[in-house]
């Protein structure tokens, strides 16, 4: 077996070399006592090779010129072709070659490694939406399709009033990019489904906005504080108008009623200590959602982003 | 004649062996290969790769040639084996490179003490 294996390191030889030597350096390893001596001769073959491919230019002349000299057709006819350039590549090109493969191969394992919680590298979809398509259109029917996936949502509650309601200024929708509606951890401790893209809202004309009354579980109170949606959206639009004190108040109501809301999930209007275990996991998820470009950081911009899609979807029943 | 030899040293250790070894007589490779054991006391060994990659060198540098000499093998039949001669070169190659050798031990004895060499 070892023989076997000096020979095959013997073909590996330049052909120069090889034609005039390979014989003798057999007969040589044949003539060793014992398999020190053997081994020895072998590990002279590994050297001799290194040696003669790269301290002996000369073989990679012989070799690349023997590779690039016209072949003969055969007998069939079938036409052959040069494959090799007399050019010995340079150990400068070879090398920086190298260095350019390494290069590359790392920067794409550190971003796959680094692309999120699967690991795999997520890339927003942007769909465009039609100019005479409004956002709250687009809410509307995707929290319909969410609803109409979720089998823990009791049946027969009570529709909110749908009567629209006229904001008295026209408000201004900018280009954002908006997150899917926020969707709450099922009753039953499935994760949130979360969908990948991103929505670019082109601008568009403000049209009549349609407010949904919360439902009457919730008391009277509650329904006084969760009014039109206009009101909050407005604030939401506008981050370059001041908010007073009163203005800030209620927002801070509304936003822990949304809380308590979402933390019921049974509509009982009281929060169980089984309910108040997910806080934990809602917060954790959402901020995750809010953070939109997944860099461990939750903006202002994001934030504000988030919170309009929480309140259009918050005052659906 | 000298700058003729002289731009070959200082030769390789494994060179400066097999030019040794063919001094006496005509070698085959495995014959120089146990003449330099035989010479450097078991201290130095060529393996064949390293011998016959020298000799190539050798060859083309026309320090050594090759003879082509018929030898009888272990079962009697006659087996054509390539031997090597050293040229009248490789003969001024080596005197120079001993006697450059020659300089450097003296400039050693003289700085540094050196152990008694045991005589064989």
């Amino acid at each position: 077996m070892l023989r076997l294996f000096y020979r095959c390191l013997l073909r590996l030889h330049p052909s120069r070399f090889r034609q005039r030597y390979q014989a003798e350096m057999l007969w040589i390893f044949d003539q060793q006592d014992g398999a020190v001596g053997r081994v020895a001769v072998v590990g002279d073959g590994f050297v001799s090779l290194a040696r003669q491919w790269l301290f002996r230019p000369v073989n990679w002349q012989d070799t690349l010129a023997a590779a690039a000299a016209p072949v003969a057709r055969s007998v069939e006819g079938i036409p052959s072709f040069y494959t090799f350039e007399a050019v010995r590549p340079r150990s400068a090109t070879v090398l920086n070659g190298m260095l350019w493969s390494a290069g590359v191969f790392w920067v794409l394992a550190v971003a796959i490694s680094h692309g999120g919680p699967s690991g795999t590298i997520r890339l927003p979809r942007v769909e465009i939406l039609p100019d005479n398509v409004s956002p709250e259109v687009v809410i509307a029917q995707m929290e319909a399709q969410a609803r109409s996936t979720d089998s823990q949502r009791k049946t027969g509650r009570k529709q909110l009033d749908t009567s629209p309601v006229v904001t008295d200024e026209t408000s201004t929708v900018t280009p954002i990019l908006r997150p899917d509606p926020f969707r709450l951890p099922s009753p039953s401790g499935q994760a949130a489904t979360r969908t990948e893209s991103l929505t670019l809202v082109r601008p568009a004309v403000p049209q009549t906005k349609t407010a949904r009354r919360p439902s009457a579980p919730l008391g009277k109170e509650s329904s006084e504080i969760l009014g039109p949606s206009a009101w909050m959206e407005s604030l939401m639009l506008d981050p370059s108008r001041p908010l007073s004190e009163e203005q800030r108040i209620e927002f801070a109501k509304r936003r822990a009623l949304l809380l308590i809301r979402v933390l019921d999930s049974d509509d009982d209007g009281a929060i169980s200590r089984e309910e108040s275990g997910r806080a934990t996991e809602l917060y954790d998820d959402l901020f995750d959602r809010t953070d939109l470009n997944h860099d461990g950081v939750v903006t202002r911009e994001e934030l504000r982003i988030a919170l309009q899609a929480i309140l259009s979807s918050a005052l659906d029943p | 004649m000298k700058d003729d030899a002289d731009r070959f040293l200082p030769l390789t250790p494994a060179t400066l062996h097999i030019l040794l070894a063919l001094a006496g007589d005509d070698l085959h490779g495995y014959a120089i290969m146990q003449e330099v054991r035989r010479q450097s006391e078991n201290k130095y060994r060529l393996g064949p790769g390293t011998l016959y990659d020298n000799l190539q060198r050798l060859v083309d540098q026309g320090l050594v040639r090759e003879v082509s000499r018929s030898a009888k093998n272990a079962d009697g039949d006659d087996s054509r084996r390539r031997y090597y001669r050293i040229n009248t070169l490789g003969r001024r190659v080596l005197s120079a490179e001993v006697a450059r050798l020659e300089g450097v031990v003296r400039e050693a004895k003289l700085r540094i003490p050196l152990p008694e060499t045991r005589r064989t």
